[in-house]
């Protein structure tokens, strides 16, 4: 058959209506995508590759400072002293001796090496090399003759006196000390400053370790550490992303071909994640924003959107064909499958639009943040987002209808209960039945997670990013534990005017400075000119360690820099002071890069700085390490203003889209509950809040919302078709509810995989709190968000619906044993003009007036004797009606005595067979199966008999109406029924039965019955009627007696809690519900 | 013949003192008083439990006493079920010998929590569990260790609860079971004293490497399993340790066994049918250690019927067969032969194939306060036999009052002959609370 005519006919045989005009809309543009499929395909395939040629034209960012505001105090000082003083990036390497001091010819050879070497490498400032061996290391001492300044090292000394010539020279000059010596003469260190190169630290860190690994003959250690070799391994370990990110991509699409079995679900989805991907980048290149580091992890959240949306048309498609193929099997399979994409689509589709509007808005309105790579995140998943909702109304319905319809195994796997049909049944009992539980629960969980919360902290070591055990960790802790520090802060002074670095208060103040950071243990070694000045001071006066000052005036200092400008080069301070002598720095080495400790470290340096320099003087602080400080803190600032924003911008969107600002608020439950669990898991764990887990959370939020509107728009739509509540609550769960755990599960299996990069704590987090905010979001919108939704009952959702949903928790149960037990006595239905009734009708609508779908009562059994005395039985019970017949599931369990504590009882009625009984008995601690009692014998000892309890078929009986009368004031009929057959007789043990059967509810509110030799044998009574199903008219006896007229025994039943169609679940009637405690 | 280490908890009488207090509280109090300590644990915890006077005709011990007097306290408590974990505990306290002993045996029976994860059902800590669905006699009922020298008026509760991980997967009307058993109780038995033979109980090493699974299937026409256990023999062997004088020491050595199982039940009308039957592996596979039980099949199958209102007819048919056997009085060595026909009477193995029947008769009345039993069990080769009738009368609520006895008969080479000595009558009172 020719496909283009299978579409006509699909366009012509809609039998799924559309209702309203979004779904009339939407169904007509599918019909046409379906029908046009070859052209979709073409247009989808010819737009994705225009997107993808704009690529050329996108600006990358991989300068992490680029991506910030210029303004922030921190980069600002940072700029300033990058441009004057050189200092950008300082890479360290510290070469320990195994034997011995560094101060063996073999070892400073390796030192003058490897400067050497650095010297030429790529992007090295050569003035800021520093090291035994580099120029500006310069000795200076006194003479006689004044002040001599030499080269700590011109030529490596051969000798053992030239040795201990340098280690006197090096002694000599405490600003070495720690800095490119240690305390201990075991380690050299050489510090060297970078600028960044235009292809990333990675070029710097080779050149380096090809300059050191030749060095490596066994007497030395070698440590390389700084921030280009920490820029650079981040880079080598992001690269890992290449080889997971399919990996994960394949575990997703394999998820979802377990989910549904079908090569469809393999592919389909990925397909529009992948290709959503593909045309967001396209969009940001004709946008003209730049992608930059920290978004290079956004089409992780791109993919786990357009995936969530794909497989909630996916499973329609599949219910729809499953639905087609019921109603009407002789239509062809294809036509079928391209009605099935229709008719899903015309469904689904309007939900798409509303939830990706509301995200996409969302990310949009993240234009605003000054901050480039917060605007880039906003378009960049906006456009994502929007990308994946045009091919799921294009391209997919185009592809998916070329594609063969599901075959019968397809077809089966889709009718078939799985594994995942279990959980979200779990799910839909948890919410209807324990909604009690699902609160406390939350309100657990939120007490759990505020202490974690409480817990978090926000610091951003960029070290932390690796394990512990990885080499550029222990290579920085090396370094730290030997030298001053592989990390810098930076306090820039500003004098105001030329030489005013000279003035001896203001270098006494920066002497000041370094003695009170030096206390600080994290802070390794302070630097300034002052340092430089008193030892000039002291070499001039003979090396007298009283003149170990500054020197006492400006004019002084400057001599002594004239005097030292004769021997050093012009140079060598260029990284203390600008030429002008108007601005100096005070340099810190510190042992850790916490930005939390170096945040506090300038607060304090701050403080103190400002009471120790002369007003006029201008103080800032910044470079070095308080970059990632900067990073840091506007970074998470602006991300956690993103997620509050993206908030706002769903509930505003929801709230309009759903006329309703509870709606907004509910469908912000899920969303929230993602950010929150994040967040308080990190600080439970000790993760803590860095970039990396920012955006994460970030990425949290947009995924939250979507789970929130299908489950809105399914239980919406379930409940409009007007049927059983319960029905349709529990289809909306089976159908959105299933599709958002199969996508959930899918995103964080996929991104799990991120969790096996060994060593690389950002992959680590990103997989584990991707996955945890991707369960949090689907399981609480399977939790939280139905339960709020079915204790508040909003109007978006039931309309005007007057059911009443379960309550929070059914507290016992029914006896359900016995509540139908007066069928003798009950009777049905709103009905009342009894002229037009026959006895026969009347006898049914009894039967029927007390059987509800389902109930749980409880309910208290009290034996009395002729002598009076009682004996007590306690009891919970629930029933249910097997679907399609009249038939009862019954589950009792008795409370009291204490004999019988725990004994639970289950029967399964079976109408012409004989019904299955089970007992758990706790001494015997297992369920047996019994065999089935005859109808007249006694129910658990009452007396009432079974077939009192399981109810009389009106059709083993002749019915006569013998007359109307009132009993307690209620107009009655009273009804007379024989047994059809001697059977009925001798199974009943009845031979005659009279109901006097209320008018208003045909409930039997008294009743007698008559044994085989025709003599009164029981008397009923029910009283204290309740109407419990006021939709349906069932009316239920709170209280129920039966008296054996021969013995004078009677049992009185009470029920309490009876609550009728609260939708008791079917495992209830089960071996395993019974063995529960 | 004496056993070096009793297999109950001895002593510690605060303990015992503490929970007859608390057992006194749950009985006494005044639950109606709203505001009521009593009141508030009764609804948090719901206690139950009763208090029991015993007498009996005879030990179970083989020590020769008679009339012995037997007080017991039972309190389960069913804790309030939170964030979907639901926990139970059930203790005792036994004196079982009031008039010439003040030895009270403590147990703490069980002590469980267990919680549902969707279609899972894990239920963790010290638990009893029982398999096999024929009537009392259950060739897979591998997973709990018995007490059998205790005195109880029900043989239901000399079962001790074994620490234990349950995890149960359900599906439909099916459940796969698994189950891990980290501890080992020792099981008592009653065993007559054999001249110049000294018996010590011993632990089996590795005792925490027992486990077995089980796929059910309940809720339809049919109920059905198949089981598999691996752990240790509850019945045990006879190793000679050492000999010292006269004395040759045994150690009761409980060995490693497979099971390989399954179970059947139904109803048909007032029938109902039921057959379980277990391949044991036991590790003398080929019979030849005389000290060992032999791998064997065992199977029950029986019916029940109700004739009329609560009258219950329970008739079934045993069947052994032990592989490799090995008639013990073939082995020429007298001490070897002796040890190899006890190991056969603790085992029930004395016979290469053996049938036998079991019977029970149960009838309620006066609305069911009214009860009667009698239990039989025979078995074809040897001749052995046991009989337990027992009637028991619901005063009230509160009360019960029962009485029974527990014959044994048969040759000196059977199971229960040799037991006759133990035959015994009882009496007891229960006050519930």
């Amino acid at each position: 058959m020719d496909p283009q005519a299978i579409s006509v006919n699909i366009v012509n045989i809609v039998r799924r209506a559309p209702t309203t005009q979004k779904e009339q809309l939407v169904n007509t543009w599918i019909k046409a995508m379906v029908r046009y499929r070859r052209w979709v395909l073409f247009a989808s395939f010819v737009a994705t590759l225009g997107l993808l040629s704009q690529l050329k034209s996108l600006s990358v960012i991989i300068d992490p400072d680029n991506t910030l505001p210029q303004t922030h105090p921190y980069i600002r000082v940072g700029n300033e002293i990058e441009k004057i003083f050189g200092n950008k990036f300082t890479v360290v390497v510290a070469i320990t001796a195994k034997e011995g001091t560094v101060f063996q010819t073999g070892i400073l050879e390796k030192v003058q090496r490897i400067t050497t070497g650095i010297l030429n490498s790529p992007g090295v400032v050569k003035s800021n090399v520093n090291s035994l061996s580099a120029r500006k290391a310069k000795s200076i001492s006194g003479d006689a003759e004044g002040m001599q300044v030499r080269q700590l090292m011109e030529t490596v000394p051969q000798t053992e006196e030239g040795l201990a010539a340098l280690r006197s020279a090096v002694a000599t000059n405490p600003v070495y000390d720690n800095l490119l010596v240690s305390k201990d003469a075991k380690t050299a260190q050489i510090v060297a400053e970078f600028k960044r190169l235009p292809n990333g630290m990675k070029e710097v860190e080779n050149s380096v370790r090809k300059l050191v690994e030749p060095e490596l003959d066994g007497t030395v250690d070698i440590n390389v550490a700084g921030q280009p070799i920490f820029l650079s391994q981040l880079e080598t370990y992001s690269a890992r992303m290449a080889f997971l990110f399919p990996i994960a991509v394949l575990i997703i699409g394999l998820i979802h071909f377990e989910a549904f079995r079908t090569v469809q679900a393999l592919i389909l989805p990925l397909v529009t994640a992948l290709v959503s991907v593909a045309w967001a980048v396209g969009f940001l290149a004709l946008t003209g924003q730049p992608m930059d580091v920290f978004n290079a992890s956004t089409p992780i959240l791109i993919l786990a959107i357009a995936a969530g949306h794909a497989v909630q048309i996916l499973k329609r498609y599949y219910e729809e064909f499953a639905k087609l193929k019921k109603s009407s099997p002789s239509l062809n399979p294809v036509e079928m499958s391209h009605q099935a994409v229709v008719n899903s689509l015309t469904k689904v589709g309007p939900v798409m639009i509303v939830a990706c509007t509301i995200a996409a808005l969302g990310f949009f309105s993240l234009v605003i943040f000054e901050i480039k790579t917060i605007r880039t995140f906003g378009v960049f998943t906006g456009m994502g987002i929007l990308s994946a909702l045009v091919l799921e109304l294009t391209l997919i319905p185009a592809l998916r209808s070329m594609l063969p319809p599901p075959g019968e195994k397809e077809y089966q796997r889709e009718q078939s209960h799985s594994f995942w049909d279990s959980v979200i049944d779990w799910f839909y009992h948890l919410v209807t039945q324990r909604r009690k539980q699902v609160y406390i629960s939350a309100a657990l969980l939120l007490g759990v997670l505020s202490l974690g919360g409480y817990w978090l902290r926000i610091d951003n070591s960029q070290k932390g990013y690796f394990g512990k055990s990885i080499r550029i960790r222990t290579d920085d802790d090396a370094v730290n534990a030997r030298m001053a520090g592989t990390n810098t802060v930076y306090l820039l002074v500003d004098s105001g005017k030329e030489d005013g670095i000279k003035n001896p208060e203001v270098l006494k103040a920066m002497e000041k400075v370094q003695n009170f950071l030096i206390q600080d243990e994290q802070v390794g070694k302070t630097v300034s000119l002052a340092d430089f000045l008193k030892r000039m001071n002291r070499a001039m006066n003979a090396d007298q360690a009283d003149f170990d000052v500054i020197p006492a005036s400006s004019d002084l200092v400057a001599q002594y820099l004239l005097l030292y400008s004769n021997s050093g080069d012009p140079t060598d301070f260029d990284s203390f002071v600008d030429y002008g002598y108007q601005r100096a720095t005070v340099q810190a080495f510190i042992k850790t890069d916490s930005s939390a400790y170096i945040d506090s470290l300038i607060a304090k340096l701050k403080t103190y700085a400002e009471s120790v320099f002369p007003p006029d003087v201008k103080l800032s602080i910044g470079g070095g390490s308080t970059g990632g400080v900067a990073l840091n803190e506007v970074m998470i600032h602006e991300k956690v203003l993103n997620i509050l924003q993206i908030m706002g911008a769903v509930f505003l969107v929801s709230s309009l889209v759903f006329r309703s600002a509870l709606a907004g608020l509910l469908i912000l439950t899920p969303l929230i509950a993602a950010v929150f669990v994040n967040f308080g898991i990190m600080g439970l764990l000790g993760i803590p809040l860095q970039i990396a887990t920012a955006l994460v959370s970030a990425m949290a939020v947009g995924i939250g919302a979507d789970y929130g509107i299908y489950m809105s728009y399914r239980l919406k739509e379930e409940l409009a078709t007007g049927d059983d509540e319960e029905e349709a609550i529990r289809r909306a769960f089976k159908s959105a509810g299933k599709a958002a755990i199969f996508v959930s599960t899918a995103v964080a299996g996929g991104f799990g995989v991120l969790m096996l990069s060994y060593g690389f704590m950002i992959h680590l987090w990103m997989g584990f709190l991707i996955g945890t905010a991707m369960l949090v979001s689907s399981v609480s919108a399977l939790t939280l968000f139905p339960a709020l939704i079915f204790s508040l009952r909003p109007k978006f959702i039931f309309g005007e619906r007057k059911y009443t949903m379960p309550p929070t928790q059914h507290k016992a149960a029914a006896l359900g044993a016995v509540l139908l037990a007066l069928t003798i006595l009950t009777s049905p239905n709103r009905a009342t003009a009894a002229g037009t009734l026959t006895a026969e009708e009347i006898a049914k609508r009894s039967y029927a007036a007390s059987r509800t779908n389902d109930s749980t009562s409880e309910s208290k059994f009290r034996l009395v004797n002729a002598n009076g005395q009682e004996r007590v039985r306690e009891t919970n019970g629930k029933t249910k009606l097997i679907k399609g017949t009249t038939d009862n599931m019954r589950y009792v369990q008795f409370l009291s005595p204490s004999d019988v504590k725990g004994t639970k009882t289950l029967l399964v009625e079976h109408t012409g067979a004989d019904d299955d009984i089970w007992i758990y008995l706790p001494a015997l601690k297992k369920t047996r199966r019994l065999v089935a009692s005859d109808k007249k014998s006694s129910f658990v000892g009452t007396d009432f008999s079974y077939g009192d309890v399981i109810g009389h078929k009106v059709e083993d009986w002749n019915h006569k109406l013998l007359k109307e009368e009132s009993v307690d004031g209620k107009p009655c009929f009273v009804v007379e029924s024989l047994p059809k057959s001697p059977e009925v007789a001798q199974n009943s043990g009845y031979s005659k039965r009279i109901g006097w059967i209320e008018k208003e509810s045909f409930v039997a509110i008294k009743g007698e019955g008559y044994d085989n030799s025709n003599a009164l044998s029981k008397r009923f009574r029910a009283q204290k009627l309740e109407k419990v199903d006021a939709v349906n008219g069932k009316w239920q006896p709170m209280e129920i007696s039966a008296e054996d007229v021969s013995t004078g025994h009677k049992t009185i039943i009470e029920f309490r809690n009876y609550k009728a169609n609260v939708g008791v679940g079917d495992e209830v009637f089960t071996a395993r519900y019974l063995e529960r405690q | 013949m004496k056993c070096s280490r009793r297999a109950t908890w001895n002593g510690n009488k605060a303990f015992a003192l503490a929970f007859l207090t608390a057992t006194c509280l749950s009985a006494f109090a005044e639950p109606e008083a709203e505001t009521s300590l009593a009141k508030k644990v009764t609804d948090t915890l719901s206690p139950a439990g009763s208090i029991r006077l015993a007498w009996f005709d005879h030990d179970a011990q083989f020590s020769g006493k008679r009339s012995l007097l037997v007080p017991a306290v039972w309190l389960s408590l069913r804790p309030k079920e939170w964030a979907g974990v639901r926990t139970y505990a059930e203790a005792r306290a036994i004196a079982p010998d009031l008039r010439t002993s003040n030895q009270v045996l403590f147990d703490l029976r069980e002590a469980y929590a267990e919680t549902s994860l969707g279609p899972l059902d894990i239920r963790a800590g010290r638990q009893v569990i029982v398999w096999g669905r024929a009537d009392k006699l259950n060739p897979t009922d591998t997973l709990t260790t018995k007490s059998l020298t205790l005195l109880t008026t029900d043989d239901e509760e000399q079962r001790l609860g074994i620490s234990s991980l349950a995890v149960t997967y359900n599906w439909n009307s099916f459940r796969l079971t698994g189950v891990w058993q980290p501890e080992w109780r020792q099981p008592t038995y009653p065993i007559p004293p054999l001249t110049g033979i000294t018996l010590n109980e011993t632990d089996p090493t590795d005792s925490w490497q027992q486990g077995g699974i089980k796929f059910d299937s309940s809720g339809g026409k049919v109920d059905w399993s198949v089981s598999y256990f691996n752990g240790f023999n509850r019945a045990p062997d006879l190793k000679p340790v050492s000999v010292s004088g006269s004395t040759v020491n045994i150690a009761l050595t409980h060995q490693r066994l497979q099971v390989l199982g399954a179970d059947v039940a139904t109803a048909l009308g007032s029938f109902g049918l039921r057959a379980e039957a277990a391949y044991i592996h036991t590790v003398d596979s080929v019979g030849s250690d005389p000290t060992t039980q032999n791998p064997s099949f065992y199977a029950v199958v029986g019916t029940e019927y109700s004739p009329f209102e609560n009258f219950t007819l329970f008739g079934q048919v045993i069947y052994r067969h032990v592989f490799n056997y090995v008639d013990p009085s073939s082995f020429s060595d007298p001490a070897t032969a002796n040890l190899a026909r006890q190991v056969s009477l603790l085992s029930n193995q004395l016979f290469r194939d053996q049938q036998g029947f079991s019977l029970r008769i149960a009838y309620k009345a006066l609305h069911e306060t009214l009860e009667y039993e009698l239990a039989l069990v025979g078995f074809l080769q040897g001749g052995g036999w046991l009989a337990r009738p027992k009637i028991s009368y619901s005063v009230s609520d509160s009360w019960r009052v029962l009485a029974g006895a527990q014959f044994y008969g048969g040759g000196e080479d059977t199971l229960f002959g040799r037991l006759q000595s133990l035959s015994s009558a009882f009496a007891e009172a229960r006050f519930y609370f």
